[in-house]
């Protein structure tokens, strides 16, 4: 069982203005899941590719179970990587491919065969083991790429995007593979991805990054329920959370669409902070805002009257797009049951006012994750 | 009546695209095919002027020109000359080239560019205009005065074909690495492959089509030079020409030429690349056109 640190980590690229990625530090335990995400240029791959030792490290150490391995090459650094690209050899056929890295470890003949007979089976590749990779299907290369990887018991895996060039069926299996190769396995993952729902499904922990700055680290549901600011929070979600800059004062929140009573124990943050007649921005989960009897009788300081500019229709639930200026859209999910609500209809709206999250309009960092943490 | 005269109009207006290329390409044939069967047909015709000669032979017979060819000529020296030289440049050529281009391509040091930026400066400048420097080295290094003169001077040409062929191959070559995905490497970098298995063991493999395309242009490059040759080779001795130089020789002087004995020589000439291009054709196609476009 391993573990890794990454100290103070800078990349700068030769020409480049500004580093790819600035003061990333992490420690990751054994048998954890890691996912980075971010959108592109965030830096993520570039760090995974440090890790791997594709890339230098300008600044700062990799340190693998107690080693500083920044100068140690990728080969004999013990790891094992899945490419967006898959990278498979193409002039060698699905069984040259997974046991490669065991050849040239020199495993003798009869393991290399018995191990990759074993990692295929798993894998239902059994059948193709003969076939030369431009004779796979998209799903199924994935599969050889996983298990290149899988066929060894590295230190670490690296996965770079592993699952974005499969349709969304495919995706979802095999991310659920995924995840239980690494159960299995038991061996530290980094996976890098720019999808936050992968990054939510399948993290141990989640390292958010922008610009090549990490925004947050945390478990998914700490990211979910306690984003550190603005971004994290608009990030991680699936439709994004909603933000509204407007005032604060005498535990109201009001913006030219709607005002709302603040929760007590938010009003005590708040006006504890000194937030009280200042400009803040407010952030709400779409699930948070809801509609019917039902809300606007347990929120009834937290109701407002708008127009649905758009409806999207999602089976077991409804988005409701409506203007909130001066934000252009905001987004409600009305679950079944609630009312029905057609396109340039008149809605009453709830706000649930226990569930928010409000960021200084400045720094855009959250108010209540300091709060919290010091807690 | 009239529908099918319209359609008729139709058929030609809509493959009017395929039937100009069709009208091209019957063209270019003709121009290229003619000559080669003028020769083809003139080797076997017995006579001593190709001004008389009909297209089909007149007098026709199978060996007649070639007995001649090797009696009154040093056909098989220059034959073997010839190859030896070819074979051994595109050996040496195609060894360099196979590396350069690995270097060129994956490897990044300050001088890259410089020297890419030389390789295509080096190309524009004829060959030809280079002879007089070639000789004055050889004569300078002592070639001419020395004993096995003949000998040296075809290992200076050897190294002469290899380093003029490696410029443009280099470039070729480079675009063909460049179209592999450097996550190849890298791939096999993590599962525990040296530089070296990286090279033999992924890239080489994946490269054989443009190898066996430069290798061809190596072995065709000897075989068409006139000039170098004629220019290099001191020694009187018939046995010490090249093909191309042998054969010229033999049309040479117009009172003293034989069309048809040169015509047979040609034609033997002609075999090898022709069963180098036959057996390699898959590869030239697909070589030259992957490695031209990102090339």
């Amino acid at each position: 069982m391993s573990k890794i640190s990454l100290r103070n980590i800078n990349k700068k690229y030769p020409n480049a203005d500004h580093c790819s990625v600035q003061d990333f530090n992490l420690d990751i335990e054994e048998g954890e899941f890691i996912v980075l995400v971010g959108p592109s240029g965030c830096g993520k791959s570039t760090t995974l590719r440090m890790i791997a030792g594709l890339e230098d490290i300008t600044e700062g150490e990799f340190i693998l179970d107690g080693e500083v391995v920044n100068n140690v090459s990728s080969k004999d650094r013990d790891i094992a990587m899945v490419f967006q690209s898959y990278a498979l050899y193409p002039h060698m056929s699905v069984r040259e491919n997974i046991g490669y890295g065991l050849k040239l470890r020199n495993y003798p003949a009869q393991t290399t065969k018995k191990q990759v007979d074993a990692i295929s089976k798993d894998l239902f590749l059994t059948q193709y083991l003969e076939r030369k990779p431009k004779e796979l299907s998209g799903g199924q290369r994935q599969r050889v790429a996983l298990g290149r990887a899988m066929v060894r018991t590295p230190k670490l895996y690296l996965m770079d995007e592993p699952l974005s060039n499969l349709d969304a069926k495919l995706r979802t299996t095999t991310r659920t593979e995924i995840s239980r190769m690494h159960r299995a396995k038991g061996a530290i993952t980094v996976y890098v991805t720019h999808d936050q729902v992968e990054a939510m499904t399948m993290a141990d922990r989640i390292v958010l990054m922008s610009m090549g700055e990490v925004q947050q680290i945390g478990s998914p549901k700490e990211l979910f329920t306690n984003p550190k600011n603005c971004f994290v929070a608009t990030f991680i979600g699936m439709p994004s959370m909603n933000l509204i800059e407007g005032t604060y004062k005498d535990g109201q929140f009001s913006c030219p669409a709607f005002t709302i009573l603040v929760c007590d124990s938010d009003r005590i943050i708040l006006d504890g902070a000194g937030y009280d007649g200042k400009l803040i921005f407010l952030g709400a989960r779409s699930s948070s805002i809801r509609s019917g009897k039902k809300y606007e009788q347990a929120f009834p300081d937290s109701c407002f009257e708008t127009t649905a500019k758009n409806v999207e229709y999602l089976g077991d639930s409804v988005n409701v797009f409506f203007d909130a200026a001066p934000m252009n859209m905001f987004v409600g999910t009305l679950g079944t049951g609630e009312r029905e609500v057609e396109i340039d209809e008149k809605i009453t709206l709830v706000i649930d006012n226990t569930k928010l999250h409000f960021f200084d309009s400045e720094t855009e960092e959250s108010i209540k994750f300091n709060v919290k943490a010091a807690k | 009546m009239s529908k099918t005269k319209s359609l008729n109009r139709n058929f030609i207006a809509r493959n009017m695209g395929t039937i100009m290329s069709y009208v091209f390409l019957i063209a270019m044939a003709i121009v290229i095919i003619y000559p080669i069967l003028i020769t083809i047909m003139s080797a076997f015709n017995v006579s001593n002027s190709l001004y008389s000669t009909s297209f089909f032979p007149e007098n026709f017979s199978w060996t007649d020109n070639f007995k001649q060819l090797f009696a009154n000529t040093a056909y098989g020296s220059w034959y073997f000359n010839t190859f030896l030289l070819s074979i051994v440049t595109m050996i040496l050529s195609t060894i360099i080239v196979v590396i350069s281009g690995f270097v060129y391509s994956r490897y990044r040091y300050q001088s890259r560019k410089t020297a890419l930026m030389s390789l295509l400066l080096i190309q524009i400048v004829p060959s030809g205009s280079g002879l007089i420097a070639l000789y004055a080295m050889a004569s300078s290094i002592g070639i001419y005065s020395s004993e096995n003169a003949t000998l040296y001077t075809y290992i200076f040409m050897m190294l002469i074909y290899t380093a003029g062929g490696t410029t443009m191959n280099t470039l070729l070559m480079k675009g063909y690495y460049d179209s592999i995905p450097r996550d190849l490497d890298e791939s096999a970098k993590i599962d525990g492959a040296t530089q070296l298995q990286i090279f033999t063991e992924i890239l080489l493999p994946l490269v054989k089509p443009m190898i066996v395309v430069i290798a061809i242009f190596c072995f065709l490059g000897p075989i068409g030079d006139i000039i170098m040759p004629k220019f290099l080779i001191a020694s009187m001795s018939s046995d010490s020409k090249t093909l191309a130089v042998g054969l010229m020789g033999l049309i040479n002087d117009i009172k003293d030429s034989n069309y048809n004995v040169f015509a047979a020589g040609a034609v033997l000439a002609a075999i090898p690349p022709v069963l180098v291009f036959y057996k390699f054709q898959d590869y030239i196609v697909g070589g030259l056109t992957s490695g031209g476009v990102k090339g």
